[in-house]
């Protein structure tokens, strides 16, 4: 070969090697970033779990597969049995043996959620609402099963990804009910109208009129989808403008696309028709409502549509309808209640005046830009205001819109019960003026709610009275009431007692504003009664919940107030109402049931007990400029019970949205909205780590006080190790995957989704069970949970059940940290995850949320709720500015979540900040909430993380880690590092380095204290059981052993090259 | 005009326009509107422009006398600069494809939820272009490779 032609061929060979090269480092880079996603595609591992240390602090309950699959099936089916809600019994219910049951509507043929994901396990046993009627013994009315079988047409289905073409199985059907509403979109309401059936089934016409009438029962299930990022779109709001006119688009879409006269939540057009059906061809109706939102149901309790019975089923998983059909069939008690308030129109809920957005007039006047100046963290960065999408990072600071939360604490039943008590008790507050009122004539509560918070009928008979209280109004003292239930009936059953309260409106509140509701839940416990007798249950609460927060100068913190505190145990809001009612003198106007009261007396105003936090702490105003009145005064009047005439006006209207300029203080404003609140000092430099050759795993040997005491001197100089590149670096990349810490090197942690449970399921494979020789699965999945009726048993030792095996399932799948249970409050019914959260209803949040988080930290499992911070929609969610009153955010949303974090009660490890602003002040950058309340007030130590942080203009380095979080949330692991970006600095807040925050001590320092917390959680958790081990899977070694060879080879292929070049040509002859 | 059309030049000549269009689809993707709007990629600004740089200054050096010292100074900075283009170039894909992989994953790959919030038409236009920047830019390191297997021409 002529020399020429080897050099040439070198050289080219010596490009393509260094090519490789690169491809095969940087490859590897990334691929560390993603080891987690890539291990699943190809099915590696890169770290084995050794969990079998002697003498581990958290043990499996249940020694077998087995015994953990049937434990979580269990407690599944019991969600059905204590969950399912009878509303209305005419007869119906509890049906006889012999009676057929005939399955309408299409969500009974595809109850919601139908696919397997993370709301659903999809596991090969899984029950549908056919197969739990026929393994109850029940015969199924052939000629509509029969119709809607074809109808709905559920089949296989092929699924390519656009990517690796690779297909996989899943199920589909021509119908099924919608699986998201989309985000305030038209909704599309997919039922099938009577009409239609018999062309699409093609039946004849008259398929309908072999239904054996007399014998058969119909069972109408109505349903509707939900999700994350999704809302429902209220109707049009009555002679108002703006986005909530009565325009078409606010009105559901029928199946064939066509515009209906209904809104979404409303039963259409199409779902009466085929109630109607039901109705003209069965003995008796029954509708199911499959929904985590709250259904407009006045067409079905009266008139043409009127049904026979209604009962709530919510958002059913594997397990639970074989618990639904056991109450169905009197097998069980009816034993649940609502845990929301249903009314004939969801407008009329005070809160849904002021959902959506408004949008500040001058919001341009916070954008970066040559008008008003750029950002000096970027420089050239032109900043808007828009508020986009949660998952996308747009040059933005996420501030233009907002809403009022001028409800107050009026969310659900507070609303509906304190307004009818004080139609009755107070006419000089205006209750029955038309402000708010659904018609337009004088305001009346049977004319705007249909069924209750608390209410659920019983198919026995039985009372609740408390025979004792007592009230221990010390900090740390407990409401203990003992009540009494009995059965009237001539069988054994399992009955709910609920204990309710009314604190005293006194002169002060009405002066300083202070709200109480008439009525307030405080616990419930489930009791299994014999037939004719009487068992008495204990309810207990803690005291500080009887305190309301007083945000008023003078006061600022929770106060007892002197004067009379009534209890009552009572089936419902509404009922406990009228229990009050009576006791005072009054004759309730709606409804009959009253119970017994109880009276307890505070002597005095007691500012002080409650003024107090864990270890003592201070417990005042920590939020005053969440209230928009802080900014603009008098601008908003908060609705109050002196007064219903101060039912919320809609400020998301355009000539109601307010102007940041006109603000006094609209400097401070705008550096709200800029995550402006600190500057990064240059005047204190802060200590590099040093290493001290303290090292951290499950081999740590930690005494009791190390482990109970975040303040001990051990976790202190723990964490001084860390550099201050890897302190900075860990909070703000730490989400997804705990990266291991040099000087310290901590387990990696895995995080997991998701509320109905870990979605990573059980591998079966050589444990030999009975669940596999039944079903022939492989993989057991343990997201069997429905948080739906887990609200609706009032239950919170099930809750505590629930919590067990999901924290024992985390065990046996070697997954030790989950964001495993939603607790937000539903402050409307257009919410579309109100189906991961508890309840519009703050202590029945609270109750349910802490025992879930106990079982699972009894186990060591680190189970984070979330989005704590009043995550109140999902519309524009990553922004929105939310404006309230302290009392509302304290005694509202907070609260949902205080006894499940407070170490004391659920003594939850981790929680996750909710998207939006509190105030203007990004949730997760609210020092006041997270710091002051949440580790100060409640004593929490665990992790706090962000949601997904994905707008680096709107979550805010310095800020999140001032305000304690432990991890901000991103896909990417292994990044634990300030200096990935270009010339040492983050990559994704340029203006973070380590010569920016070095002379910066009190930045620096927060961000060790934000690391103490997570290595003390995992401290206090099964992460401490188990040893990593590290291993290295066939791609990363492929990728190891190219850049290796191809090295080589570059560095031969330059020499050759060179050689050839310099290399004097041998003349030819 | 034969050194200008010999096999080396011409595919330099490729190199220098694959990367320029690289280059411009790139700074419309982080200019455009869409999910990748402001998301600058430290480095791909420069990979390209040096591959450019280096493709020309490849053409040029084939009007260059090659005798002598001088001639193998200009042969051995040639060979280096043709290693380095497909480098470059390959460097600019790795950096973009470092930071657009998890806007992918967001606008491809999520569950239906998210997928239904981020899969706007905007933000796949600006995952298309992305992608079809990081295919130019490979394609100009593809090229990049084969010129590499040509030599500066002899003189005669």
């Amino acid at each position: 070969m002529k020399k020429r032609t080897l050099n040439a061929l070198t050289l080219g060979l010596t490009a393509t090697f260094a090519s490789i090269m690169v491809i095969s480092i940087a490859g590897s880079s990334i691929a560390n970033s993603y080891r987690t996603n890539i291990d699943q595609m190809f099915g590696t591992e890169s770290f084995k779990i050794d969990d079998s240390s002697e003498g581990a602090r958290f043990v499996k309950k249940y020694q077998t597969a087995d015994e953990m699959i049937n434990a979580a099936r269990n407690v599944a089916i019991k969600e059905g049995q204590e969950g399912t809600v009878v509303l209305k019994n005419d007869g119906a219910l509890p049906l006889a043996s012999t009676t057929k049951v005939a399955l309408f509507g299409i969500g009974a043929y595809a109850t919601y959620p139908y696919s397997a994901g993370d709301l659903k396990a999809g596991n090969a046993d899984a029950l549908d609402l056919k197969t739990a009627f026929t393994k109850a013994g029940f015969t199924l009315e052939s000629n509509v099963t029969r119709v809607y079988e074809k109808v709905s047409n559920k089949h296989e289905i092929e699924v390519e990804n656009p990517w690796t073409h690779e297909k996989t199985k899943s199920v589909g059907y021509d119908h099924a009910p919608a699986t998201a509403p989309g985000d305030f979109a038209q909704f599309k309401n997919e039922e099938v109208p009577a009409a239609d059936l018999a062309t699409i089934a093609a039946e004849p016409a008259n398929w309908a009129d072999s239904i054996d009438k007399g014998s058969t029962t119909g069972f109408v299930v109505i349903s509707r989808g939900a999700g994350e990022g999704n809302t429902y779109t209220p109707k049009g709001k009555k002679g108002s403008g703006g986005m909530f006119d009565p325009v078409d688009k606010d009105l559901a879409l029928d199946y064939k696309g066509n515009v209906t006269t209904r809104n979404a939540l409303a039963l259409s057009e199409d779902e009466l028709s085929v109630i109607d059906l039901a109705k003209a061809h069965c003995n008796k109706v029954v509708v199911l409502i499959n929904s985590g939102n709250n259904l407009e149901l006045g067409d079905i309790l009266s008139g043409d549509h009127k049904v026979d019975g209604i009962a709530y089923i919510g958002c059913v998983n594997d397990y639970q309808l074989a618990g639904v059909v056991d109450v169905l069939s009197g097998k069980v008690n009816a034993n649940g209640h609502l845990a929301d308030t249903f009314v004939y129109d969801n407008l009329s809920i005070p809160a849904s005046r002021n959902i959506g957005d408004g949008i500040f007039k001058d919001a341009s006047i916070v954008a970066a830009n040559a008008t008003n100046g750029f950002d000096s963290r970027w420089p050239d960065q032109e900043l808007g205001t828009g508020v986009f999408s949660s998952f996308a990072s747009q040059p933005s600071y996420s501030s233009d819109s907002y809403i009022v939360e001028a409800e107050g604490i009026y969310v659900g039943y507070k609303y509906f019960e304190t307004r009818y008590y004080d139609s009755i008790m107070n006419p000089s507050y205006h209750a029955d003026s038309t402000a708010g009122s659904r018609d337009g004539n004088a305001w009346k509560y049977d004319n705007e709610v249909t069924f209750t918070f608390g209410e659920g009928l019983s198919y026995i008979d039985y009372d609740q009275e408390i025979t004792n209280l007592t009230v221990d109004k010390s900090n740390e003292g407990n409401v203990t009431a003992e009540v009494k239930v009995t059965n009237k009936g001539s069988k054994e059953g399992l009955f709910t007692a609920q204990l309710y309260v009314q604190q005293p409106y006194t002169e002060h509140d009405r002066t300083a504003n202070v709200e109480k509701s008439a009525v307030s839940f405080l616990n419930s416990k489930k009791v299994s009664v014999a037939a004719n007798s009487s068992a008495t249950v204990t309810i207990t609460v803690p005291s500080k919940y009887l305190a309301s927060y007083d945000a008023s100068e003078g006061v600022k913190t929770y106060s007892l107030e002197e004067g009379k505190y009534l209890f009552t145990a009572a089936n419902g809001a509404h009922e406990a109402v009228n229990s009050f009612i009576t006791a005072q003198g009054g004759t309730p106007t709606v409804g009959t049931g009253a119970q017994a009261v109880k009276e307890w007396n505070s002597a005095t105003n007691d500012v002080t007990t409650f003024s107090k936090g864990y270890n003592n702490s201070v417990i005042t105003n920590r939020v005053d400029n969440a209230d928009i009145n802080y900014w603009l005064p008098g601008s908003v009047t908060y609705m109050t019970r002196k007064d219903w005439n101060t039912f919320p006006k809609d400020y998301t209207l355009p000539e109601n949205a307010f102007k940041i300029a006109d603000s006094a203080k609209k400097d401070e404003w705008i550096k709200e909205f800029q995550g402006k609140q600190y500057t990064i000092r240059t005047d204190e430099p802060a200590t590099e780590g040093k290493d001290l050759g303290m090292r951290f795993g499950p081999e740590s040997a930690l005494s009791d006080t190390q482990l109970s005491n975040v303040n001990d001197l051990y976790w202190s100089q723990l964490v001084s190790q860390i550099t201050i590149d890897e302190a900075l670096g860990a909070v703000l990349h730490g989400g997804s995957k705990t990266d291991v810490l040099t000087n310290v090197e901590n387990p990696e942690v895995l995080q997991n989704e998701g509320v109905s449970g870990f979605t990573t399921g059980l591998n079966l494979d050589g444990l030999n069970t009975q669940y596999e020789k039944d079903t022939g699965a492989k993989v057991f999945k343990f997201n069997v949970h429905s948080q739906t009726l887990m609200a609706t048993s009032f239950d919170p030792d099930l809750a505590y059940e629930w919590g067990e095996v999901e924290g024992n399932s985390g065990l046996w799948i070697q997954r030790y940290d989950l964001w495993g249970t939603g607790l937000t409050q539903r402050r409307t019914p257009y919410n579309g995850r109100n189906y991961e959260y508890i309840s519009e209803d703050a202590m029945l949040s609270n109750r349910i949320g802490a025992r879930i988080l106990k079982g699972c930290a009894d186990y060591g499992i680190i189970n984070g709720p979330k989005h704590l911070g009043a995550n109140d929609q999902e519309y524009k969610r990553a922004g929105i500015n939310e404006f309230m009153t302290e009392q509302k955010l304290r005694e509202g949303d907070l609260r949902c979540f205080q006894a499940a974090l407070e170490p004391n009660d659920g003594h939850g490890l981790a929680v996750m900040i909710a998207f939006n602003r509190i105030g203007s002040t990004n949730a997760c950058m609210n020092i006041g909430v997270c710091k002051n309340i949440l580790r100060e007030e409640w004593g929490f130590t665990g992790i706090i993380s962000t949601d997904m942080a994905t707008n680096s203009y709107y979550f805010i380095a310095e800020g999140m880690i001032l305000a304690t979080v432990t991890q901000v949330a991103d896909f990417s692991q292994n990044d634990n590092h300030i200096n990935q970006g270009t010339g040492g600095v983050d990559k994704t807040w340029p203006y973070i380095s380590v010569n920016a925050v070095k002379n910066d001590a009190h930045l620096v320092e927060q961000a060790r204290e934000d690391l103490k917390y997570q290595l003390f959680t995992f401290a206090n958790s099964a992460v401490f059981n188990i040893k990593t081990i590290k291993m290295t899977p066939w791609w990363e070694a492929t990728l190891t052993a190219i850049t290796v060879s191809t090295g080589i080879l570059t560095g031969i292929g330059a020499l050759a090259a060179l050689a050839l070049a310099v290399w004097p040509s041998k003349k030819e002859d | 005009m034969k050194k200008l059309l010999s096999v080396g030049n011409i595919i330099a000549c490729l190199c220098f326009i694959l990367s320029l269009v690289g280059l411009i689809l790139y700074v419309a993707n982080v200019n455009g509107d869409g999910f990748f709007k402001g998301h600058n990629v430290d480095g791909v600004i420069a990979y390209c422009v040096l591959a450019m740089v280096f493709s020309l200054l490849i053409i040029a050096a084939s009007f260059l006398p090659r005798n002598g010292i001088v001639g193998k100074i200009v042969d051995i900075v040639v060979m280096v600069l043709k290693v380095l283009i497909p480098v470059m170039m390959f460097l600019a894909v790795m950096a973009l494809t470092a930071e657009r992989v998890a806007g992918f994953g967001y606008i491809f790959f999520s569950n239906e939820d998210v997928r239904k919030e981020v899969a706007t038409p905007a933000n796949l236009a600006s995952a298309y272009l992305a992608i079809t920047t990081l295919v130019f830019d490979g394609i100009a390191a593809v090229a990049g490779i084969v010129g590499s297997f040509f030599l500066l021409k002899k003189e005669d």
